[in-house]
């Protein structure tokens, strides 16, 4: 959709600075610096779709261990299942956002549902997605499926949920 | 929101402190010496004499009686019947009848009046008196002027009056308190007052906002919105209600706060799914990163000189408090005991490193030592809150004396004020969306004054 046109265009135009910035850089030897800037990473591209986007098409959530962002085994099994879809449907995009329990800060937690939700990613570009078709995006604790305050509702809570939206 | 904003400077321009020289010239005695007892300063509010509202001098009554109660050095009567009818006695009378208030305090005795002045619509200049109840002698007179609507606002001038003139301290009685609550699925910015009075909504995202921070210089609130989608880094200014974009990078642009000059922020940023700390100038440009680890890095907080910066990190496993400077060198950590050590934030005094740690079971607020820096030593932890239900988010007030919280000891997460040193605990918000990461900020006199 527009959003996802938008944000791919802007990683492709900061992708196509970075290269350039880079020749340049080999020619002066400003590499370092070169790379320092290049480091804080792409602007939002101010897309107005609404905040909080609804699932088309229900993929299968994945589960953490507590103040974890390690895949687990059984996780690995159900994003395989994700990645072939996504690779025959080429014209999907998704969206993974990670999620946390009530445990810890808030600030933490943002941290630790950003750090979830791109653990993800690279597992499934590994597995032959193409990066540019992912956007990842950190809830924290703040939407839990669960609002319960046990172990039970925490080990739902810790998951990477799924969108995705159709171009 | 313009015309308000525009309505607000005109008020507070009108508002003038009159003749603090007419209480100088007052004989101070006997202040000192029960400053220095640790026995409480007693003092009896009458309510303000007024010819149309007898309630507004009630609310006044209870709003000093409140900020001077909370300022920790004075024990008000809290018996407003009597008070009452001792304010008839000396209506009556045409003179204070010392006697009957000697019933309510052994110290000192405020009294006031409010008038409408005649000549400008909607605005009244209040007076306020101290008397010795002892001797008679009058120790402080002040007059205010200012809009009807604002009552409140000199109610609490008059209470930081009375406590500079007391203890020699600056009170926090105008003061605000910025945070966020939940509205349907999302939450939005709020502020209050420092004593729960005068609520208002500041965003309107349909989204989330989250982690308020103050400037102390300048009128203005750091805080993260998803309002378009990604967690964005965003400036609102209180005096124009206009808001700015400090960072947008994909990924999290989140924790921002000022240097105590105004001039930098210092906030958490994620690229690649890492939170690394940065540096950003205050217009949003120039953006350098002070961090290099492949754990979380977030929650930074300037040191009150600006040349140091404490953060939280799990680079060791468990998050846990680090300081650096501020150019990212000379890392040390600060916490070791405690298992999870977050959120921290640092007293205006500069001697404090106060943050959420997590024991046995729930986060207490908690601080360690914050001096001498350069010196590796034990800093144990001070725990401030030990109750049930976890306590987060700590904010100093701009003078470091009073510490705001999240806490949902009571069921929900709501705020609550103490002492520095953990005393006096009291519940500040009863949100029926929760209240959550406050920042504690600066007067609203200082900030309108500029």
């Amino acid at each position: 959709m527009r959003l996802f046109e938008l944000s791919s265009a802007a990683r492709w135009t900061t992708l196509v600075m970075a290269t350039m910035a880079l020749t340049l850089a080999g020619a002066c030897s400003k590499k370092a610096k070169v790379e320092a800037e290049q480091d804080v990473g792409a602007d939002n591209p101010d897309a107005s779709a609404p905040p909080f986007v609804e699932a088309q098409m229900e993929l299968e959530n994945i589960y953490f261990d507590y103040n974890e962002a390690m895949i687990r085994e059984e996780a690995k099994a159900v994003l395989a299942a994700h990645a072939e879809w996504l690779k025959a449907n080429e014209n999907v995009q998704l969206q993974i956002e990670g999620h946390c329990d009530e445990r810890g800060t808030e600030e933490y937690n943002l941290a630790l549902g950003e750090l979830r939700a791109n653990a993800v990613k690279d597992y499934l570009v590994s597995m032959g997605v193409n990066s540019d078709r992912i956007y990842t995006i950190s809830y924290g604790e703040e939407l839990p499926v669960d609002p319960e305050h046990n172990e039970a509702a925490w080990a739902k809570n810790r998951r990477a949920q799924f969108s995705v939206t159709y171009q | 929101m313009k015309r308000e904003t525009a309505a607000l400077i005109t008020i507070i321009g009108a508002l003038t402190l009159a003749a603090p020289s007419i209480a100088r010239a007052v004989t101070v005695h006997n202040i000192k010496s029960t400053r220095h007892d640790s026995k409480m300063i007693e003092i009896a509010i009458a309510p303000l004499e007024s010819r149309s509202n007898a309630r507004a001098g009630i609310e006044f009554a209870k709003v000093v009686s409140f900020d001077l109660k909370f300022s920790g050095y004075f024990d008000p009567s809290e018996d407003l019947a009597a008070a009452l009818k001792s304010a008839e006695r000396d209506k009556a009378r045409g003179s204070i009848d010392f006697a009957s208030w000697r019933k309510l305090t052994s110290h000192f005795l405020l009294k006031g009046a409010i008038e409408t002045d005649p000549g400008k619509r909607g605005k009244v200049t209040l007076s306020a008196s101290i008397y010795n109840v002892g001797n008679g002698a009058n120790l402080f007179r002040k007059r205010y002027t200012g809009y009807q609507e604002q009552l409140r606002l000199m109610a609490h001038m008059v209470s930081d009056d009375i406590l500079d003139r007391f203890t020699g301290e600056k009170g926090v009685a105008t003061t605000r308190i910025a945070y966020t609550s939940r509205l349907d699925r999302g939450k939005d910015l709020f502020m209050i007052d420092y004593d729960g009075a005068n609520r208002q909504r500041l965003t309107n995202d349909r989204s989330l906002v989250l982690f308020p921070a103050f400037s102390q210089r300048k009128n203005q609130i750091l805080f993260t919105s998803y309002t378009r989608r990604n967690p964005d880094l965003y400036l609102l200014d209180l005096i124009s209600r206009e808001r700015s974009v400090v960072s947008k990078k994909l990924g999290l642009n989140t924790t921002g706060e000022f240097d105590p000059v105004g001039d930098r922020i210092v906030f958490s940023l994620s690229y690649r799914g890492n939170s690394e700390i940065y540096i950003v100038n205050a217009d949003g440009s120039g953006a350098r990163k002070i961090t290099q680890a492949r754990s979380i890095e977030t929650s930074p907080t300037f040191s009150p000189d600006g040349r140091s910066i404490a953060f939280t990190s799990d680079r060791n496993g468990s998050p846990q408090i680090y300081v650096m400077r501020d150019d990212g060198s000379d890392v040390r950590r600060m916490t070791h005991t405690g298992r999870y050590n977050e959120s921290p934030t640092w007293s205006p005094t500069g001697d404090y490193i106060a943050f959420s740690s997590l024991g046995d079971g729930n986060f207490d607020i908690a601080m360690i030592d914050a001096t001498d820096l350069d010196r590796d030593r034990a800093r144990p932890l001070i725990h401030l809150t030990n109750q049930p239900g976890n306590d987060e988010s700590p904010s100093f007030s701009p003078r470091g004396r009073h510490i705001v919280f999240s806490s949902n000891r009571s069921g929900t997460k709501q705020l609550y004020l103490m002492n520095r040193s953990g005393a006096n605990q009291t519940q500040l918000t009863s949100s029926s969306g929760g209240a959550f990461s406050p920042s504690w900020g600066g007067s609203i006199l200082d900030a309108l004054t500029e």
